[in-house]
């Protein structure tokens, strides 16, 4: 009896889920059971470009070069760019392991159409700046730590 | 025979053998991959988050050390899922369990689907009778693979619900063509041809909501079974061969031989090796 307890308490929670995600959102406990992949249209695509102030000017710089891994969707950080706790991090740890010593560093969302039959940009690339930090500043990391 | 007595008889074990060995293929090829970001990535003492659920950069300090600790650690669990008697398989998933969760859970971003429902056929894994020998000559209770039967509705089943209520693009199938040229998950070299070809896009995007709708209610009929199986077979082929997310491929087709209904695995099995 407690086996089909349990079943029958697992397929609530999975339909429950599925049932507040659809109207009211996705809560915390919902995670392990929500699945929403490749739901909706993007007819946009966008990379995260990095430039770092030397001497004066701004260096564009490869993100991959600093930051190797990559997952399927891009660099660590390519899906939470347009989150400022976390490009801080990125931005503070991209002043720690860039080689020539920035004074600030700046990343910048390239945007583009897609070309359906093709991954070449339809059109103009169009960029915005999603954050700009100085090497230096205090970053409180979750574990307790500051950065630099 | 009531309800209750029919929904946990015995039923035919043999499956488990193939799932258990395809679980360490597909653990093998998500968790084995990792050690190349542990100096960057999931040991680096500089890139440290927490997103959502995964908290655990809060707990702890993750060096590069205890990141090659915790990657040592899965791969101890996937050989004793692969090689351990009985007992030892459970002690294999739980440590797996440890060792991968402790690196995906303090890199935090990228905890991908697969890597979810991987953990789901591990837990299938814990209640099913893998860890016996022999199985092919066995009836077993089917509490493991109820787990995984409902873990795969959930992920079809949600996945082509979101897909058919919330997004128009999929009847047209404008939403796939775009994902096909995505420069991420898409950008394969049939995926990308296929985007321009309206008529077999919108073919494939009928056919993707559908099945995954349907798989929600055709998976529990013995009748449908095998051919409810036999489409997502081609829908994870498709998806391998049109998408960069191989990962999945190896993680759904470990759930696949329990999946099964498991009288027509095992006339199956026996049309392969009859009983003697």
């Amino acid at each position: 009896m407690w086996v089909a307890l349990a079943i029958g308490n697992l397929a609530l929670y999975l339909v429950m889920s599925f049932v507040v995600g659809i109207l009211w959102g996705h809560p915390k406990w919902a995670e392990a059971g929500r699945w929403m992949m490749f739901t909706y249209t993007d007819a946009t695509a966008s990379v995260i470009e990095g430039e770092a102030q030397i001497d004066g000017g701004w260096v564009p710089f490869e993100n991959e070069a600093l930051f190797p891994t990559v997952w399927g969707s891009g660099v660590r950080f390519g899906r939470s760019a347009d989150k400022p706790s976390i490009m801080s991090v990125v931005a503070a740890s991209t002043c720690i392991r860039h080689p020539g010593t920035p004074t600030k560093v700046r990343f910048v969302r390239a945007v583009w159409d897609k070309q359906l039959g093709s991954t070449a940009p339809a059109g103009a690339i169009r960029r915005r700046v999603v954050l700009e930090w100085t090497c230096g500043d205090p970053i409180a990391l979750p574990d307790g730590r500051t950065l630099p | 025979m009531t309800f209750s007595q029919r929904m946990f008889a015995a039923e035919w074990a043999g499956g488990w053998i193939l799932t258990r060995w395809l679980f360490v293929v597909a653990a093998l090829r998500c968790h084995g991959p990792r050690w190349r970001g542990i100096p960057d990535a999931y040991g680096a003492p500089d890139m440290v988050f927490t997103t959502g659920v995964w908290q655990l950069s809060r707990w702890f300090v993750m060096t590069e050390e205890l990141a090659w600790f915790f990657w040592g650690l899965g791969l101890v669990g996937i050989g004793l899922v692969a090689w351990g008697r009985g007992a030892a398989l459970h002690v294999g998933l739980w440590v797996w369990f440890l060792g991968s969760t402790a690196l995906i859970g303090h890199e935090a971003l990228n905890v991908k689907a697969f890597d979810r429902l991987l953990m789901w056929v591990a837990v299938g894994l814990l209640f099913s009778p893998a860890y016996e020998r022999g199985l092919t000559r066995k009836y077993r209770s089917p509490v493991g693979r109820w787990v995984l039967m409902l873990a795969f509705c959930s992920i079809y089943g949600s996945t082509g619900l979101f897909k058919m209520l919330m997004e128009p693009g999929w009847w047209t199938g404008e939403t796939l063509a775009y994902h096909l040229v995505n420069p991420h998950h898409g950008g394969q070299a049939l995926g990308i041809w296929m985007s321009g070809q309206p008529l077999i896009v919108i073919i494939m995007s009928w056919w993707t909501v559908l099945f995954e709708v349907s798989f929600l209610f055709l998976i529990w009929f013995r009748r449908t079974n095998p051919w409810i199986l036999l489409m997502a077979a081609g829908f994870q082929v498709g998806l391998f061969w049109m998408m960069n997310i191989p990962q999945f491929f190896y993680v759904t087709l470990a759930a696949f031989p329990v999946l099964l209904h498991p009288e027509v695995a095992r006339s199956l099995w026996e049309r392969i090796r009859p009983i003697k």
